[in-house]
Protein backbone atom coordinates (compact mmCIF):
# COMPACT_ATOMS: atom_id res chain seq x y z
CA UNK A 1 0.00 0.00 0.00
CA UNK A 2 2.57 2.88 1.14
CA UNK A 3 4.57 1.78 -2.46
CA UNK A 4 1.95 2.60 -4.49
CA UNK A 5 0.96 6.39 -2.37
CA UNK A 6 4.99 7.14 -2.58
CA UNK A 7 4.62 6.07 -6.45
CA UNK A 8 1.59 8.38 -6.58
CA UNK A 9 3.43 11.71 -6.25
CA UNK A 10 6.35 10.46 -8.22
CA UNK A 11 3.61 9.43 -11.28
CA UNK A 12 1.63 13.00 -11.05
CA UNK A 13 5.02 14.90 -10.76
CA UNK A 14 6.73 13.49 -13.72
CA UNK A 15 5.78 15.53 -16.82
CA UNK A 16 6.76 14.44 -19.69
CA UNK A 17 7.11 15.57 -23.60
CA UNK A 18 5.60 13.83 -26.20
CA UNK A 19 5.93 14.68 -29.98
CA UNK A 20 2.91 12.61 -32.04
CA UNK A 21 3.36 14.28 -35.75
CA UNK A 22 4.99 17.26 -37.19
CA UNK A 23 5.07 18.16 -40.85
CA UNK A 24 7.28 20.74 -42.92
CA UNK A 25 5.89 23.11 -45.44
CA UNK A 26 7.74 24.95 -47.76
CA UNK A 27 10.19 27.44 -46.50
CA UNK A 28 9.84 30.86 -48.72
CA UNK A 29 13.15 33.26 -47.74
CA UNK A 30 13.23 34.75 -50.65
CA UNK A 31 10.71 37.46 -50.52
CA UNK A 32 11.29 39.53 -47.32
CA UNK A 33 12.03 39.46 -43.65
CA UNK A 34 10.44 36.86 -41.53
CA UNK A 35 8.56 37.14 -38.82
CA UNK A 36 8.14 34.17 -36.45
CA UNK A 37 4.21 33.25 -35.05
CA UNK A 38 2.53 30.99 -33.45
CA UNK A 39 -0.90 29.32 -32.79
CA UNK A 40 -0.89 26.75 -29.31
CA UNK A 41 -4.13 24.74 -28.66
CA UNK A 42 -4.41 22.57 -25.35
CA UNK A 43 -7.05 20.31 -24.04
CA UNK A 44 -6.44 18.81 -20.86
CA UNK A 45 -8.05 15.36 -20.48
CA UNK A 46 -7.29 12.24 -18.20
CA UNK A 47 -6.44 9.03 -18.97
CA UNK A 48 -9.63 7.31 -17.38
CA UNK A 49 -7.91 3.68 -17.90
CA UNK A 50 -4.48 4.64 -15.83
CA UNK A 51 -6.75 5.98 -13.45
CA UNK A 52 -9.20 2.85 -12.76
CA UNK A 53 -5.53 0.85 -12.32
CA UNK A 54 -3.87 3.00 -10.18
CA UNK A 55 -7.22 3.44 -8.11
CA UNK A 56 -7.62 -0.21 -8.01
CA UNK A 57 -4.05 -0.88 -6.91
CA UNK A 58 -4.52 1.54 -4.06
CA UNK A 59 -7.99 0.41 -2.60
CA UNK A 60 -7.62 -3.39 -3.10
CA UNK A 61 -3.31 -3.31 -2.33
CA UNK A 62 -2.78 -4.62 -5.50
CA UNK A 63 -5.46 -7.64 -5.20
CA UNK A 64 -7.63 -6.50 -7.86
CA UNK A 65 -11.37 -5.38 -7.71
CA UNK A 66 -14.27 -6.71 -9.81
CA UNK A 67 -15.78 -3.75 -9.81
CA UNK A 68 -12.84 -1.70 -11.39
CA UNK A 69 -12.07 -4.22 -13.32
CA UNK A 70 -15.57 -4.07 -15.08
CA UNK A 71 -15.38 -0.51 -15.08
CA UNK A 72 -12.11 -0.67 -17.15
CA UNK A 73 -13.52 -2.81 -19.37
CA UNK A 74 -16.98 -0.86 -19.89
CA UNK A 75 -14.93 1.97 -20.20
CA UNK A 76 -12.55 0.53 -23.45
CA UNK A 77 -16.04 -0.79 -25.13
CA UNK A 78 -17.51 2.33 -24.88
CA UNK A 79 -15.05 4.90 -26.28
CA UNK A 80 -13.55 2.37 -28.70
CA UNK A 81 -11.77 3.67 -31.56
CA UNK A 82 -8.23 4.85 -32.91
CA UNK A 83 -6.54 7.49 -30.62
CA UNK A 84 -3.41 9.99 -30.46
CA UNK A 85 -2.33 10.54 -26.91
CA UNK A 86 -4.61 10.33 -24.49
CA UNK A 87 -8.40 11.14 -25.85
CA UNK A 88 -9.99 14.44 -24.48
CA UNK A 89 -13.84 15.44 -23.58
CA UNK A 90 -13.89 18.11 -26.03
CA UNK A 91 -12.79 17.47 -29.55
CA UNK A 92 -13.71 21.51 -30.66
CA UNK A 93 -10.41 22.84 -29.19
CA UNK A 94 -8.17 22.98 -32.57
CA UNK A 95 -10.86 24.62 -34.26
CA UNK A 96 -9.77 28.34 -34.82
CA UNK A 97 -6.64 27.90 -35.49
CA UNK A 98 -6.37 28.92 -39.04
CA UNK A 99 -8.36 32.23 -38.11
CA UNK A 100 -5.42 32.46 -35.05
CA UNK A 101 -2.71 31.82 -37.34
CA UNK A 102 -4.22 34.29 -40.26
CA UNK A 103 -5.35 37.04 -37.93
CA UNK A 104 -0.92 37.37 -36.54
CA UNK A 105 0.03 38.30 -40.53
CA UNK A 106 -1.65 41.07 -41.75
CA UNK A 107 0.46 40.36 -45.39
CA UNK A 108 -1.40 37.22 -45.43
CA UNK A 109 1.48 35.80 -46.40
CA UNK A 110 2.97 32.87 -44.56
CA UNK A 111 5.67 30.39 -44.90
CA UNK A 112 7.74 27.52 -43.10
CA UNK A 113 4.11 26.28 -41.60
CA UNK A 114 5.26 23.21 -38.64
CA UNK A 115 2.24 21.72 -37.58
CA UNK A 116 3.17 19.86 -34.51
CA UNK A 117 0.65 17.01 -32.52
CA UNK A 118 2.43 17.06 -29.28
CA UNK A 119 1.50 16.38 -25.11
CA UNK A 120 2.83 17.40 -22.20
CA UNK A 121 1.82 14.03 -20.29
CA UNK A 122 1.52 13.61 -16.16
CA UNK A 123 1.30 9.69 -16.54
CA UNK A 124 -2.76 9.89 -15.23
CA UNK A 125 -3.52 13.17 -16.94
CA UNK A 126 -2.04 15.01 -20.28
CA UNK A 127 -2.43 18.19 -22.08
CA UNK A 128 -3.17 17.86 -25.70
CA UNK A 129 -1.25 19.84 -27.54
CA UNK A 130 -1.78 21.06 -31.34
CA UNK A 131 1.17 23.52 -32.31
CA UNK A 132 0.82 25.81 -35.45
CA UNK A 133 5.01 27.66 -35.98
CA UNK A 134 5.35 29.83 -38.83
CA UNK A 135 6.71 32.67 -40.49
CA UNK A 136 4.99 35.84 -41.89
CA UNK A 137 6.59 37.11 -44.72
CA UNK A 138 6.60 40.85 -44.10
CA UNK B 1 -26.51 -8.16 -1.23
CA UNK B 2 -26.49 -5.01 -0.92
CA UNK B 3 -22.77 -4.70 -2.10
CA UNK B 4 -24.07 -6.53 -5.35
CA UNK B 5 -26.89 -4.06 -5.56
CA UNK B 6 -24.58 -1.12 -5.50
CA UNK B 7 -21.75 -2.73 -7.86
CA UNK B 8 -24.86 -3.25 -10.34
CA UNK B 9 -26.23 0.32 -10.18
CA UNK B 10 -22.44 1.84 -10.61
CA UNK B 11 -22.09 -0.38 -13.44
CA UNK B 12 -25.19 0.42 -15.12
CA UNK B 13 -24.48 4.01 -14.40
CA UNK B 14 -21.21 3.78 -15.99
CA UNK B 15 -22.25 2.02 -19.25
CA UNK B 16 -24.81 5.19 -19.50
CA UNK B 17 -22.23 8.22 -18.67
CA UNK B 18 -18.92 6.39 -20.45
CA UNK B 19 -20.37 6.07 -23.97
CA UNK B 20 -18.49 7.94 -26.47
CA UNK B 21 -17.55 11.02 -24.43
CA UNK B 22 -13.60 10.90 -25.48
CA UNK B 23 -12.36 12.14 -28.62
CA UNK B 24 -8.76 12.26 -30.53
CA UNK B 25 -7.27 14.96 -32.77
CA UNK B 26 -5.06 13.05 -34.41
CA UNK B 27 -3.54 16.07 -36.98
CA UNK B 28 -4.48 19.56 -37.66
CA UNK B 29 -2.55 20.60 -41.04
CA UNK B 30 -2.53 24.16 -42.27
CA UNK B 31 -0.53 25.13 -46.18
CA UNK B 32 -1.72 27.38 -49.20
CA UNK B 33 -0.55 30.51 -47.24
CA UNK B 34 1.69 31.71 -50.20
CA UNK B 35 -0.73 34.78 -51.46
CA UNK B 36 -1.21 37.86 -49.95
CA UNK B 37 -4.62 39.03 -49.90
CA UNK B 38 -5.29 42.92 -50.90
CA UNK B 39 -6.64 45.60 -48.76
CA UNK B 40 -9.48 45.99 -51.06
CA UNK B 41 -10.85 42.44 -51.72
CA UNK B 42 -13.16 40.79 -49.66
CA UNK B 43 -12.43 37.03 -48.65
CA UNK B 44 -14.41 35.01 -46.33
CA UNK B 45 -14.12 31.56 -43.82
CA UNK B 46 -15.35 28.62 -45.32
CA UNK B 47 -15.68 25.09 -43.44
CA UNK B 48 -16.37 22.04 -44.46
CA UNK B 49 -16.88 18.90 -42.28
CA UNK B 50 -17.60 15.56 -42.79
CA UNK B 51 -17.48 12.13 -41.02
CA UNK B 52 -17.21 8.36 -41.56
CA UNK B 53 -19.14 5.74 -38.76
CA UNK B 54 -16.83 2.95 -38.57
CA UNK B 55 -17.52 -0.53 -36.62
CA UNK B 56 -15.23 -2.17 -35.21
CA UNK B 57 -12.57 -0.97 -37.47
CA UNK B 58 -14.46 -2.47 -40.90
CA UNK B 59 -13.86 0.22 -43.36
CA UNK B 60 -14.56 0.25 -46.73
CA UNK B 61 -13.64 3.85 -47.97
CA UNK B 62 -12.33 6.81 -47.47
CA UNK B 63 -14.80 8.83 -49.60
CA UNK B 64 -16.14 11.39 -46.58
CA UNK B 65 -12.06 12.78 -47.07
CA UNK B 66 -13.48 13.63 -51.01
CA UNK B 67 -16.84 14.90 -49.40
CA UNK B 68 -15.19 17.29 -47.02
CA UNK B 69 -13.16 18.82 -49.73
CA UNK B 70 -15.79 18.95 -52.84
CA UNK B 71 -17.94 21.15 -50.28
CA UNK B 72 -15.36 23.29 -49.04
CA UNK B 73 -14.53 24.14 -53.05
CA UNK B 74 -18.17 24.35 -53.58
CA UNK B 75 -18.59 26.84 -50.76
CA UNK B 76 -16.06 29.17 -52.67
CA UNK B 77 -16.46 30.47 -56.40
CA UNK B 78 -13.14 32.79 -56.03
CA UNK B 79 -9.58 31.54 -54.73
CA UNK B 80 -9.07 29.02 -52.36
CA UNK B 81 -6.29 29.62 -50.23
CA UNK B 82 -5.17 29.27 -46.51
CA UNK B 83 -6.28 25.50 -45.83
CA UNK B 84 -6.65 23.66 -42.93
CA UNK B 85 -7.23 20.52 -42.04
CA UNK B 86 -8.26 18.04 -39.20
CA UNK B 87 -8.20 14.65 -38.92
CA UNK B 88 -10.30 13.42 -35.83
CA UNK B 89 -12.12 10.58 -34.07
CA UNK B 90 -15.15 10.48 -31.93
CA UNK B 91 -15.30 6.93 -29.76
CA UNK B 92 -18.58 5.31 -29.09
CA UNK B 93 -19.37 1.67 -28.21
CA UNK B 94 -17.59 -0.81 -30.61
CA UNK B 95 -17.38 1.90 -33.29
CA UNK B 96 -16.36 5.07 -33.76
CA UNK B 97 -16.75 8.22 -36.05
CA UNK B 98 -13.86 9.54 -38.05
CA UNK B 99 -14.05 13.18 -38.65
CA UNK B 100 -12.36 15.90 -41.23
CA UNK B 101 -12.82 19.43 -40.52
CA UNK B 102 -11.09 21.61 -43.45
CA UNK B 103 -11.31 25.55 -43.87
CA UNK B 104 -10.20 28.30 -45.96
CA UNK B 105 -10.37 31.46 -46.84
CA UNK B 106 -12.17 32.65 -49.93
CA UNK B 107 -10.66 35.43 -51.95
CA UNK B 108 -13.61 37.08 -54.16
CA UNK C 1 22.15 -16.79 -14.54
CA UNK C 2 21.09 -18.23 -17.81
CA UNK C 3 17.97 -15.90 -17.05
CA UNK C 4 20.07 -12.73 -16.84
CA UNK C 5 21.95 -13.49 -20.01
CA UNK C 6 18.70 -14.44 -21.49
CA UNK C 7 17.08 -11.23 -20.55
CA UNK C 8 20.37 -9.25 -21.76
CA UNK C 9 20.68 -11.14 -24.86
CA UNK C 10 17.28 -10.06 -25.82
CA UNK C 11 18.05 -6.14 -24.19
CA UNK C 12 21.22 -6.38 -27.08
CA UNK C 13 19.25 -7.69 -30.14
CA UNK C 14 16.31 -5.07 -29.86
CA UNK C 15 18.75 -2.31 -29.10
CA UNK C 16 18.83 0.14 -32.35
CA UNK C 17 15.40 -0.60 -33.54
CA UNK C 18 13.83 2.12 -35.60
CA UNK C 19 10.53 3.01 -35.36
CA UNK C 20 9.14 5.72 -38.23
CA UNK C 21 6.57 7.88 -36.34
CA UNK C 22 4.84 10.30 -39.20
CA UNK C 23 6.19 11.01 -42.86
CA UNK C 24 5.04 14.05 -45.21
CA UNK C 25 6.04 15.67 -48.13
CA UNK C 26 4.72 18.47 -49.69
CA UNK C 27 4.69 19.63 -54.02
CA UNK C 28 7.84 19.62 -56.07
CA UNK C 29 8.23 22.22 -58.16
CA UNK C 30 9.51 21.55 -61.96
CA UNK C 31 12.58 23.81 -61.42
CA UNK C 32 14.00 21.60 -58.37
CA UNK C 33 16.77 23.12 -57.28
CA UNK C 34 19.81 22.51 -55.33
CA UNK C 35 18.78 19.16 -52.46
CA UNK C 36 19.52 20.51 -49.06
CA UNK C 37 19.02 18.23 -46.03
CA UNK C 38 19.28 18.65 -42.16
CA UNK C 39 18.62 16.91 -39.12
CA UNK C 40 18.57 17.34 -35.23
CA UNK C 41 17.70 14.88 -32.65
CA UNK C 42 17.66 14.09 -28.86
CA UNK C 43 18.48 11.68 -26.60
CA UNK C 44 15.67 10.55 -23.36
CA UNK C 45 15.76 7.75 -21.18
CA UNK C 46 12.69 5.98 -20.58
CA UNK C 47 10.84 9.10 -22.92
CA UNK C 48 11.04 10.95 -19.92
CA UNK C 49 11.50 14.66 -21.71
CA UNK C 50 10.01 17.98 -20.77
CA UNK C 51 10.64 19.36 -24.39
CA UNK C 52 9.88 19.02 -27.90
CA UNK C 53 12.48 21.75 -29.07
CA UNK C 54 15.07 19.38 -31.50
CA UNK C 55 12.56 20.17 -34.03
CA UNK C 56 12.61 23.43 -34.41
CA UNK C 57 16.61 22.96 -34.76
CA UNK C 58 16.06 20.66 -37.43
CA UNK C 59 13.85 23.46 -39.38
CA UNK C 60 16.44 26.64 -38.30
CA UNK C 61 19.43 24.16 -39.56
CA UNK C 62 16.96 23.84 -42.89
CA UNK C 63 17.34 27.20 -43.27
CA UNK C 64 20.27 27.86 -42.76
CA UNK C 65 21.66 26.11 -45.70
CA UNK C 66 18.87 28.53 -48.12
CA UNK C 67 19.24 31.73 -46.98
CA UNK C 68 16.60 33.95 -49.28
CA UNK C 69 16.28 31.18 -51.06
CA UNK C 70 13.00 29.01 -51.42
CA UNK C 71 12.83 25.49 -49.78
CA UNK C 72 9.93 23.55 -51.78
CA UNK C 73 9.06 19.97 -51.76
CA UNK C 74 10.39 19.99 -48.36
CA UNK C 75 10.07 15.89 -47.00
CA UNK C 76 10.25 15.59 -43.12
CA UNK C 77 10.70 12.31 -41.51
CA UNK C 78 10.31 11.68 -37.45
CA UNK C 79 11.54 8.83 -36.25
CA UNK C 80 12.58 7.42 -32.68
CA UNK C 81 15.43 4.66 -32.48
CA UNK C 82 14.83 2.31 -29.52
CA UNK C 83 18.69 1.48 -27.73
CA UNK C 84 18.56 -0.15 -24.23
CA UNK C 85 16.41 2.14 -21.84
CA UNK C 86 17.08 4.87 -24.25
CA UNK C 87 15.50 6.78 -26.97
CA UNK C 88 16.84 8.46 -29.52
CA UNK C 89 14.02 11.14 -31.59
CA UNK C 90 14.89 12.64 -34.53
CA UNK C 91 13.37 14.69 -37.36
CA UNK C 92 15.48 14.85 -40.91
CA UNK C 93 13.93 17.54 -43.14
CA UNK C 94 14.91 17.89 -46.70
CA UNK C 95 13.76 19.75 -50.00
CA UNK C 96 14.79 21.70 -52.80
CA UNK C 97 16.72 24.66 -52.17
CA UNK C 98 15.96 27.67 -55.36
CA UNK C 99 17.78 30.55 -55.10
CA UNK C 100 17.13 34.01 -56.90
CA UNK C 101 18.89 33.95 -60.31
CA UNK C 102 21.00 37.42 -58.44
CA UNK C 103 22.13 35.43 -55.90
CA UNK C 104 23.08 32.06 -57.49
Amino acid sequence: MRKYLLLTPILLLTACARMDHIQVGDIDQSQGKLKPISVKVSENTVNVDTTLALTDAVLSNGSGSDEIEALRTIWALMNMGPRTGNPVFNDAYAQNVLNQLHAQCQSGKITAIRSVREANDYAIASGEIVRIDADCIL
Amino acid sequence: MIKNTFSTLVLLSAVLLLNGCTSSIHMVNTDGFDQVIPADVDYKYVEASTKQHVILGFAANTNYVDEARQSLIAQCDGELTAVSTQYSTNHSFLSWYNKILMKGVCIE
Amino acid sequence: MIRKFCLLFIALTLSGCVGLNTVSMTQIPKDKGQLVEANAHDWVFLNFTTQNDFADRAVDNLKDLCVGGKISGVFTKHQTTSYFLVFKREVIVSGYCSLPKDRM
